[in-house]
């Protein structure tokens, strides 16, 4: 019978095995035996490798474990507690998109329309609440409410019909946050997003500058696949006028719904506000203050030119001073009703009677305070 | 609502816009008026503009209001015509004599920051 080799101890350290009574004792067996023994530490060739059985329960502590080594993929789902968590050790990037976060927007859902559901299609003038457009020579831009290709839970979406010439690169539907009215924005890094849906491929983009508009930065396209897509982009450091919105360079009909503004690196999803914090914040910038036969300025006079005044506060201080739009007013017994005095916080209206007698106006149409910083 | 001049298309002709009713047109720009104080003066600090259109009219503060480059331009722009009723500025005086004292306007009523027309 031939001797056998071990199995388990290899190379250098690989000793015979007596196998037969007929197998003769050599001194060396055991020497080449004792020495693996000596070397014996479950590595390759010097023994069977320790068995995960075999090691006791709760014996492993950290310090055995090789820095940075453990990936998620050896911890058990659903099992690191809070308290596993270093205090304030969640940094801004490390959030999902779905953590809930103060929109810096207003009217980043779309859903108030204080001027009416459009069509707007005019350079310059607003459409959705304190969203305007930016059309270039040749180019044409419609806006308009949309409710029947809304986002999930929404209630209402912007249809923009885009066709173009110039094609610039700013953006043509935009929200405009000035730097006197944003002051604690300075020197922050800003995460923009918003839902998108485009049948056109390579139409439609974010766009946005917080260098006052020296500079525009853009997230990818929509891909034209006609589903709502999540288009987000991270800002730089804010050092002036911010301008968020979307660019298109292709003509084609894109459906915007929302938006979201944040503080940090992390795109955030959109979480709708209170309607009365969302109308609240709308109101800072244009506010209807009587929709008609709601004001009158009244009096009773003992002769002609005889003047009256009634102030309305606002419902909300604006940032700027704004202006003053009246429709029209009946009258009786009186001249036209006028603008008196204007603050960001209250309006004065002066009326001057014809003759003796009561005399009064009423505002047929809306009255409107618009400021746009 | 706001009505504002889209183009400052000639010392004779404005072209307007009515915001949100959509329509707009030609005015003299003769037809802008100061708004008038307590005692009958001039008020440099609103102009009203009327609607070609229909009877609304805007009442534009200098700081701008809701169309602020709009509405600073036209201050300059009645200025340069008509001077300012406070006196500081004639209708004689150099442009940039009444560019410059719009924009101390607009600085006094809304702030350094507000001026858009550069």
């Amino acid at each position: 019978m031939a001797r056998t080799n071990s199995v388990n101890f290899t190379g250098a350290n690989q000793f015979p095995i007596a196998s037969a009574g007929t197998d003769i004792f050599k001194k060396e067996d055991v020497q080449v035996a004792t020495k693996s023994l000596d070397l014996h530490d479950h590595s390759a060739g010097l023994g069977l490798p320790i068995a995960a059985g075999a090691i006791a329960a709760g014996s492993i502590d950290g310090s055995k474990l090789t820095d940075n080594t453990v990936t998620s993929a050896k911890i058990l789902n659903g099992t690191i507690a809070a308290v596993d968590i270093a205090s304030a050790g969640v940094a801004n990037d490390n959030l999902g998109p779905d953590t809930a976060r103060a929109n810096l927007l207003t009217n980043g859902g779309f859903e108030i329309w204080q001027r009416g559901n459009g069509p707007f299609t005019t350079n310059a003038s607003y459409t959705t609440d304190r969203w305007s457009l930016w059309i270039d020579a040749g180019d044409s831009i419609t806006a308009s409410r949309d409710t029947t290709n809304v986002d999930a839970s929404s209630g209402f979406c912007v249809a923009l019909t885009y066709t173009k010439s110039t094609g610039a690169t700013h953006p043509h539907f935009q929200q405009y946050l000035g730097a006197a009215d944003y002051p604690q924005l300075g020197g922050r890094v800003l995460s923009f997003s918003m839902r998108v849906r485009c049948s056109t491929p390579n139409a439609v983009r974010l766009a946005m500058s917080v260098d006052g508009g020296s500079t525009f930065l853009y997230s990818p396209y929509h891909s034209g696949n006609g589903t709502y897509q999540t288009l987000t982009f991270i800002s730089g450091i804010v050092t002036n006028a911010m301008y968020m919105g979307v660019n298109f360079q292709a003509s084609c009909t894109a459906y915007l719904d929302n938006a979201m503004l944040v503080v940090g690196s992390q795109p955030a999803n959109y979480v709708p506000l209170h309607p009365a914090d969302d109308l609240a914040r709308c109101l800072r910038y244009y506010e209807i203050l009587g929709v008609g036969s709601d004001l009158i300025v009244s009096g009773i006079a003992t002769a002609g030119a005889q003047t009256v005044y009634q102030a309305w506060p606002y419902r909300a201080v604006k940032p700027v001073n704004p202006t003053l739009t009246l429709g029209t007013w009946s009258a009786s017994n009186a001249g036209a009703v006028a603008m008196s005095a204007l603050s960001n916080s209250v309006l004065r209206l002066s009326l001057a009677s014809s003759a003796a007698g009561a005399f009064y106006s009423q505002n047929t149409q809306a009255v409107t305070l618009e400021a746009n910083p | 609502m706001s009505i504002y001049v889209t183009d400052f298309t000639s010392p004779t002709e404005w072209q307007v816009s009515h915001d949100e009713l959509g329509h707009g047109g030609t005015i003299d720009p003769t037809t802008v008026k100061h708004v008038q104080n307590l005692d009958g003066s001039e008020n440099h600090n609103f102009l009203v503009i009327q609607c070609p259109m229909c009877d609304s009219v805007s009442t534009h503060p200098v700081g701008g209001g809701a169309q602020p480059q709009s509405v600073q331009q036209m201050f300059v722009n009645h200025v340069a015509a008509n001077g300012c009723p406070c006196g500081q500025v004639a209708p004689t005086d150099p442009d940039n004599l009444g560019e410059s004292h719009v924009r101390l306007q607009v600085n006094r009523m809304d702030g350094p920051g507000r001026w858009q027309l550069e």
